[in-house]
């Protein structure tokens, strides 16, 4: 859907008086921050016309999705403007995109790229917020997103200049965290499984499979010493869920006694293996053999080869399973481009959106961060058995060797209709997980 | 004459120190959950202070942390000064034209960043199946008590592995000072210790080791405030929870949507600690000093 400052629905503001009924109900001055965190909330206001001016944090759910604010004060860019010179300022992750796809950007629009880190999120909204440093293009999570988007940080998207969108699932052109795709467009998807060394846990995929719950995996087979979980609360604590329930677990929910639950059934898996609470778990200690059993994000799992001392002889060797295409549950997420409002060259960066949902950059971005964009061209098992035109040799897997044993690692459309979502969740709600996840890491038993 | 010290005690302590008051007894960002500062101390809210001083006396988290840093950190001091002590004697006794070149040779290592020699340290460890590490393949290899690599970041031997990186990371701090001190040693005194009857142990005990206790707590001092805010140790040497230590504790939460009051209780309460024993090595000094006077 093409959204743009002209369309009536722009002017349009009935959340507005959801937020004056919320405001008045507890007693507080417009506009408090009291009123936002009162508008804060699964779904929100879910569905409504998403116009306004006064902001509103919302999270949206598959079921209740949202559309994200359009202020007044913060309209998207005109049609057909010419790009400005530059330099391009990409804001993300350490070595979550190729800088030579950057610099195929730089060499197409004659610009320079320059890329800036972050450690963590929390940092980079600092960093924005502070307006010292302005950035045109940023990496957020979902549950980031309308963040942004309430304290007015990111811009609505003219999709008249992104028309690559759809080369995109057709399912994530209209998410349910942001309908229409308004404020951003998606960068990677992956699915968070657990990846393993059969040289060091000699099982099969097909005998996990078989478990009556392949999330037990972690309780009766993780070696000791050598078994890890993200430094992540919600996806840590959502695997002791999916042990604990099996596909009838939640992993958004609120419910402390199940939150509980899910912290014991950690700690009860620490006390037996010991185990490793890092980032780096799957991509860098599977592959050097210090871990034999780890969570996992798939597009982790997918960058193993690369980190291999002697690929050749151990990459075969490397298993991924997500028991969500099974029966068994799962958690699939995404990752976003948002274009910040005080972006200094916003068409520039409308035109990287652009570039990088073009397929071939897409998967070329692909083959070395690890991560897929969720691209309706791309055809996991043609793709792992004969590449990609134009970019033969450039993936992990055909490192050294033929894993073809990561192919479980691709994501596919099919995937997103068994999987479930994570979605944003207000702080009190939050604070129930890392809360839990604290005590967890605080090692006592 | 004392517009600097003063300039200096602003700028990088009781600014600072303000600055995480009103980030501890402060409130939130209303959207992102950050932290926002209360400046005014009239305003402050000391809800996430009190959490934290609950959960040291009850048990909870942060007195889990305190315990284990202490318990590290005593281990880690003990060894240092066991290890140390001989070092920085032979040097300063025993180093002769040497010495210059002695103390070089002892610090060259820690030319390196620390980051890159705890790395290192990984790949020495590393219990890795296709490449073990070399203290690996040595205990394998050359000893007939392992039959298999060991691995050193996890069970009971990572605590022993975080322990020692912390006397790696931080011992040559505590042997300088200590160096100094002792190379300050009247040889006359020592000569006079001989001279009424004294043997060489004697002497040490009676003599070398008390003259030389101000620069034994010089070094513990200035090893031990830093491993109080060490958290890289713990993350790169072992990873797992049971050697996570306060500083790790205060990065989690102060990069936890929500919990940086909390951490900057957390760092406010080891703040007072530390300054607790600061107050005993100054108190120590200044007898020391009145006690050379006499």
């Amino acid at each position: 859907m093409v959204f743009h400052p002209r369309d009536p629905a722009y002017r349009r503001s009935l959340t507005r008086r959801d937020f004056l009924r919320r405001s008045l109900a507890t007693g507080v001055a417009l506009p408090s921050a009291a009123a936002i965190l009162a508008a804060c909330g699964p779904g929100g206001p879910g569905g409504g016309a998403g116009t306004g001016n006064t902001p509103e944090v919302r999270f949206g759910t598959p079921d209740k999705p949202v559309e994200l604010q359009l202020f007044e004060d913060n309209a998207a860019i005109a049609s057909e403007l010419e790009p400005e010179a530059g330099p391009l300022v990409i804001y993300n992750w350490e070595n979550y995109t190729w800088k030579q796809v950057l610099k195929d950007f730089g060499k197409e629009f004659g610009v320079e790229v320059k890329y800036e880190t972050f450690y963590n999120l929390e940092e980079a909204v600092a960093k924005i917020q502070t307006g010292e440093v302005t950035f045109d293009v940023f990496f957020p999570t979902m549950d980031v997103l309308p963040k942004l988007v309430a304290a007015k940080l990111a811009q609505p998207l003219n999709h008249d200049y992104i028309p690559n969108l759809s080369n995109i699932w057709p399912s994530l052109q209209d998410p349910f965290y942001d309908l229409g795709s308004r404020y951003s467009v998606p960068y990677t998807i992956y699915h968070t499984g657990f990846g393993w060394r059969t040289d060091l846990l000699p099982l099969e995929v097909e005998e996990v499979a078989a478990m009556s719950n392949p999330y037990d995996i972690f309780w009766e087979h993780g070696p000791v010493g050598k078994t890890a979980v993200y430094d992540v609360p919600r996806d840590a604590l959502a695997m002791a869920m999916y042990h604990l329930e099996g596909s009838a677990a939640d992993p958004n929910t609120v419910d402390p006694a199940k939150i509980e639950a899910a912290k014991n059934a950690l700690i009860e898996l620490d006390d037996r293996v010991g185990l490793e609470v890092n980032i780096d778990i799957a991509y860098v200690q599977i592959p050097e053999g210090r871990m034999a059993l780890s969570q996992s994000w798939s597009g982790d799992m997918l960058a193993t080869p690369w980190y291999a001392a002697d690929p050749a002889a151990e990459a075969g060797s490397f298993r991924y399973y997500w028991p969500a295409r099974d029966g068994f549950g799962g958690v699939i997420d995404n990752d976003l481009y948002a274009i910040l409002k005080g972006a200094k060259n916003p068409v520039l960066a409308h035109h990287f959106l652009n570039f990088m949902l073009d397929n071939f950059n897409a998967m070329k971005n692909f083959s070395w961060v690890g991560y897929q964009a969720p691209l309706s061209a791309l055809d996991p098992a043609d793709v792992i058995a004969n590449g990609w035109p134009g970019l033969e040799g450039y993936f992990s897997w055909e490192y050294k060797g033929h894993w073809d044993n990561l192919l479980p690692a691709v994501v596919t459309d099919q995937d997103l209709e068994v999987a479930t979502r994570f979605h944003g969740l207000p702080l009190a709600e939050e604070t129930l997980w890392t809360n839990a996840f604290a005590e967890f890491r605080a090692g006592a038993s | 004459m004392a517009v600097p010290g003063i300039a200096w005690l602003i700028i990088l302590f009781i600014l600072p120190f303000y600055a995480i008051a009103a980030v501890a007894f402060g409130g939130l960002d209303p959207i992102f959950a950050g932290p926002a500062p209360t400046w005014n101390p009239l305003e402050w809210d000391f809800t996430a202070f009190r959490t934290i001083v609950g959960e040291l006396v009850s048990g909870g988290p942060a007195q889990i942390f305190f315990r284990r840093t202490l318990l590290y950190i005593a281990i880690a001091v003990s060894i240092s000064i066991t290890v140390g002590y001989p070092v920085a004697y032979y040097v300063s006794r025993h180093g002769g034209r040497l010495k210059v070149l002695l103390l070089t040779l002892m610090i060259a290592p820690f030319w390196m960043s620390y980051l890159m020699r705890m790395l290192a340290w990984v790949n020495l460890l590393s219990d890795s199946p296709e490449t073990p590490g070399l203290i690996n393949q040595l205990l394998v290899d050359a000893t007939p008590f392992f039959d298999s690599p060991v691995n050193w970041g996890a069970g009971n031997a990572a605590h022993m592995t975080v322990i020692l990186g912390l006397v790696y990371g931080y011992i040559p701090f505590f042997i300088l000072p200590l160096y100094a001190a002792l190379d300050r040693i009247d040889r006359s005194q020592l000569d006079a210790a001989r001279d009424l009857g004294g043997s060489p142990r004697s002497t040490f005990w009676r003599v070398t080791l008390p003259l030389s206790k101000q620069g034994i707590l010089a070094g513990t001092v200035i090893i031990m405030l830093p491993m109080f805010g060490d958290y890289y140790t713990p993350d790169l040497m072992s990873g797992q929870n049971k050697t996570r230590i306060i500083g790790n504790q205060i990065n989690s939460l102060i990069h936890t949507q929500g919990k940086a009051p909390e951490g900057a209780s957390l760092t406010l309460l080891l703040s007072g600690f530390v300054a607790i024993l600061m107050l005993y090595y100054l108190i120590s000094v200044s007898r020391a000093a009145r006690e050379a006077r006499r």
